[in-house]
C-alpha cells in the first residue's frame, strides 16, 4: 500500500500543469499588486501547513497500524495524546489564525497620492480620478500607476456589487449608500481583468472591468492629456442629434448627460458595455442598434430609428475619441 | 347491505334513462332540423318576433352587465366633440347615418340594421356606449375599436353621441370636417406639395397655417417629413395604436403619405411668443432617476425621427405621455427609447412638462434639420 515515486511524480506534474491553466489576466494564482501577494502568500502558507499537518497524521496513523511494538506504545501513551492532540493543534492553529487576522487587518497607508471612485452600476462600472486639478472620468476601464498606493473609494447606484480584480487584490462589496475603501499598489505593468463578484440581477456575468497597470509617467501622461472634444464634426452632431448626449457626456461639447458612461475616451476603450465586446467600430454600431440582444436587459435603448449609414457614422466618431 | 336494489331506487333509475333519451332525441331533432336548412338565415327575411325579442334581450343584458364598473371620465370637455365628430363622419355614419346624412343603404340591409343613434344617450349609460364602442357586438355587423389596448379614444365618441341629437347638419359637419366640405375634397387651390385629398387631414388637423379643430388632435406643421411617414406607418400597421387613426392610415397609398408629409414638414413655423422658463427636467433631465433631458432627443437640433414638441396643445400632449406611461403596448422604432424613459414620469412631471412644452415657442425649431 506504498505509493510509488512514480506516481508521486506523475501526480506532481498533472497538479503543475493544471494549475499553469489557472494563470492569465484574472486569475489569484498571479498575483501582480500588493493585496492580491498577501493573499496568495496566505494562500500558500495554509495550504503548505495544511498538507504538513495531514503528512503527520497520516505518518502517526501508519505507524499505529504497521509500526514497531515500541512506537505503537508510545503513541498510546497519553504524553503523545496531549502532545499530539492539544498542545500542536493549538499551537498550530493560534500560529495560522495570528498570522491570517494579521494579513487580513485594514491597512492605512495614510493618503493614497492617488484616489479613484468607483460606482458599481447596473451592469457597468463608473470611474471617477481626483487629484490634483485634474478630474477625470471614464468608465469599465482603471488605469492606475505601478509602484502607487492606489485608494479605490467604492459604492453602488442601485443593488449590491462586488469589486474583485484577483491579480491585484482580494475582493470588496460595493453597497448602495456606504462607501467601502480598498488600497491597492500594482507592483508591475500590465492588464488585470475584474469581474463583479455579487450577483446583481440579469446580465451580472457581462458586468466585468479591466485594470490597466502603467508606469507611472504614462500614467501621468495619460492623465493629464487633453480631453476637450472637438464638437464640429459630423459625427458628433448626429451624436447630439440622436439624443446620445442625454445620457452620455464627451468632455468638452454639449453632450453632458450623467446617466450612462461617460464617452469622452470611449475609442482608447479595449472593450465595449463592460468587457461585453471588442471595440471595434462594427460593435459600437452592433451596440448601439441592438444591445440589448448583446446584453439583455441593459439600460442602453437600440436606435432603431437610424440607418445603416447613421451608425457607420456614430461608430466611426465612437472609435475615433481616444 | 342487502345486494338486492331496493324499490326506490329501480324508480329513479326509469326516470333517468328516460330524461337522458329525451336529451338525446330533443339534440338529434336539432341538429336534424340545422342539417335540413328549413330555417332561413336570410337578413332580408327579419326574425321571427318572438325570436328578435329573444335576442334583445340578451344583447342588452350583457352590455349592461359587462359595462358595469367602468368608470367614465368627464365628457363635458369641448375639445372631445370634434374627435369623435370627426371619428364618426368615416368609421360610423356610412352604416348610422347623421344629421342630414342619410346611412348607406346597402348597410341598412344588414340584420339587424344599424340603427340610427339620435336615441342612444336615452337608452344607454355612458360606460355601456363606451362598451359598445370598444367591443363592438357579434353576429351583428357593429366592429370593435381597432386600437385594442386603448381606453381613452372611445369616450370622445361617447361624449359626440350625447351631442348628437341636438346637431343640425350645418352643426355635425362643422364638427366632423372642420370647414370643408366633404372629407376627400380636392382643395381648390391645391398647393404644390399638398396636392390634392387635403381634407383628409386638414379637417381634424388643420392645413397647417389653421389650428387643429380639438386640443386633443396634435398639430402637424413642424414635423419633419421622416417622423410623420414613420407616425402614418407605425399607424397603419398598428404598431402605434389608435383607433381614429389606423381607419384612415392604413387606406392611404405610398404617394399620399408622403405628399401629406411633406406638406406638413414644409409649413414654415408660426412663431408663438410667450415662451416660458426653461424647465429642468426637460432641459437636464433627472440623473437620480434615470431620466434624460427630454430635450436631448426633442429639442432644437433633433434627429429627424424624433417629433418636436413645442407649440403642441398640452391637452395631446397629456393625451400621448399618459400612453406611453401607462405601457400601452406600442412597437415602431422610437419605442424602445421612449417607453423606458415614459414609465419613469410621475403625473407632476407630465402636467409640468406638457404646460412647458405647450407654452414653448417653436422658434428654436428653426435651427432643427
Amino acid at each position: 500500500m506504498k505509493l510509488r515515486a512514480e506516481h508521486m511524480i506523475v501526480g506532481t506534474t498533472c497538479v503543475g500543469v493544471l494549475l499553469s491553466g489557472c494563470g492569465g489576466e484574472q486569475s489569484v494564482l498571479e498575483p501582480k499588486g500588493d493585496g492580491a501577494h498577501s493573499i496568495s502568500l496566505l494562500a500558500q502558507v495554509l495550504f503548505i501547513s495544511g498538507a504538513a499537518v495531514l503528512m503527520i497524521v497520516v505518518v502517526a496513523l501508519l505507524l499505529a497500524l504497521r509500526g514497531p511494538e515500541r512506537l505503537r506504545a508510545k503513541l498510546s501513551g497519553e504524553r503523545a495524546i496531549v502532545a499530539g492532540g492539544i498542545a500542536f493543534p493549538s499551537i498550530v492553529l493560534t500560529a495560522l489564525l495570528t498570522y491570517g487576522f494579521l494579513t487580513m487587518r485594514p491597512t492605512d497607508p495614510g493618503l493614497a497620492p492617488v484616489r479613484i471612485a468607483v460606482e458599481g452600476k447596473q451592469w457597468w462600472w463608473r470611474v471617477r480620478y481626483d487629484l490634483e486639478q485634474l478630474s477625470v472620468e471614464t468608465a469599465n476601464e482603471i488605469r492606475i500607476p505601478v509602484g502607487t498606493p492606489v485608494e479605490f473609494a467604492l459604492t453602488s447606484a442601485d443593488v449590491m456589487h462586488s469589486f474583485w480584480v484577483p491579480n491585484l487584490a482580494g475582493k470588496i462589496d460595493m453597497t448602495p449608500g456606504r462607501t467601502t475603501r480598498l488600497t491597492v499598489v500594482a507592483r508591475e505593468p500590465g492588464i488585470m481583468r475584474g469581474q463583479c463578484a455579487e450577483f446583481c440581477g440579469g446580465p451580472h456575468g457581462l458586468m466585468s472591468l479591466r485594470v490597466i497597470a502603467m508606469l507611472p509617467d504614462a500614467f501621468q501622461e495619460w492623465m493629464s492629456r487633453n480631453r476637450s472634444r472637438n464638437s464640429s464634426s459630423a459625427g458628433h452632431q448626429l451624436f447630439l442629434s440622436a439624443g446620445c448626449g442625454g445620457c452620455h457626456s464627451v468632455t468638452g461639447t454639449n453632450a453632458d448627460g450623467r446617466i450612462g458612461p461617460d464617452l469622452t475616451d470611449v475609442g482608447s476603450r479595449a472593450m465595449l458595455a463592460a468587457e461585453t465586446l471588442p471595440n471595434t467600430a462594427e460593435n459600437v454600431a452592433r451596440w448601439i442598434a441592438s444591445g440589448k440582444s448583446i446584453k439583455p436587459e441593459n439600460a442602453m435603448p437600440e436606435f432603431k430609428n437610424l440607418t445603416a449609414d447613421e451608425l457607420t457614422m456614430l461608430a466611426t466618431y465612437l472609435t475615433s475619441l481616444k | 347491505m342487502s345486494p338486492r336494489p331496493s324499490k326506490p331506487r329501480r324508480k329513479i333509475s326509469g326516470i333517468v334513462t328516460i330524461a337522458v333519451a329525451a336529451a338525446l332525441s330533443l339534440t338529434a331533432g336539432v341538429m336534424l332540423f340545422a342539417w335540413s336548412g328549413l330555417y332561413s338565415v336570410a337578413a332580408s327575411e327579419g326574425h321571427f318576433a318572438v325570436v328578435d325579442k329573444f335576442l334583445r334581450f340578451g344583447m342588452q343584458s350583457s352590455v349592461r352587465t359587462h359595462a358595469y364598473g367602468i368608470q367614465a371620465p368627464d365628457l363635458s370637455d369641448p375639445d372631445l366633440l370634434p374627435l369623435g365628430a370627426g371619428h364618426y363622419y368615416g368609421g360610423c355614419m356610412p352604416c348610422h347615418g347623421a344629421p342630414g346624412h342619410r346611412p348607406n343603404a346597402v348597410f341598412q340591409q344588414s340584420l339587424p340594421p344599424p340603427p340610427g343613434l339620435a336615441t342612444a344617450r336615452d337608452t344607454w349609460r355612458d360606460r355601456e356606449l363606451f362598451w359598445l364602442v370598444k367591443h363592438g357586438l357579434k353576429y351583428t355587423g357593429m366592429p370593435g375599436w381597432s386600437a385594442r389596448d386603448r381606453n381613452d379614444e372611445q369616450w370622445a365618441l361617447v361624449a359626440f353621441l350625447k351631442r348628437l341629437p341636438d346637431l343640425s347638419k350645418g352643426e355635425y359637419e362643422a364638427l366632423a370636417l372642420g370647414g370643408y366640405d366633404q372629407a376627400r375634397v380636392v382643395s381648390e387651390e391645391p398647393s404644390k406639395t399638398f396636392g390634392a385629398d387635403i381634407a383628409q387631414c386638414a379637417r381634424c388637423h388643420g392645413d397647417g397655417t389653421t389650428a387643429p379643430t380639438s386640443q386633443l388632435i396634435p398639430r402637424l406643421q413642424g414635423q419633419s417629413t421622416a417622423y410623420l411617414l414613420q407616425a402614418l406607418d407605425d399607424y397603419a400597421t398598428g404598431a402605434r395604436q389608435s383607433g381614429v387613426m389606423q381607419p384612415i392610415a392604413s387606406t392611404l397609398s405610398e404617394e399620399q403619405k408622403k405628399t401629406f408629409a411633406t406638406h406638413y414638414a414644409s409649413v414654415p413655423q408660426s412663431k408663438r411668443t410667450g415662451s416660458v422658463a426653461g424647465l429642468a427636467l426637460a432641459a437636464s433631465g433627472d440623473v437620480e432617476r434615470g431620466i434624460p433631458a427630454c430635450d436631448s432627443c426633442h429639442g432644437p437640433g433633433r434627429h429627424e425621427t424624433y417629433p418636436s414638441l413645442a407649440g403642441q396643445s398640452q391637452k395631446y400632449l397629456v393625451s400621448q405621455l399618459r400612453l406611453w406611461r401607462d405601457g400601452i403596448p406600442r412597437s415602431g422604432p422610437l419605442s424602445p427609447i421612449m417607453a423606458p424613459i415614459a414609465l419613469k414620469l410621475t403625473d407632476a412631471d407630465i402636467e409640468a412638462l406638457t404646460a412647458h412644452y405647450a407654452s414653448s415657442s417653436g422658434e428654436a425649431d428653426e435651427t432643427s434639420r
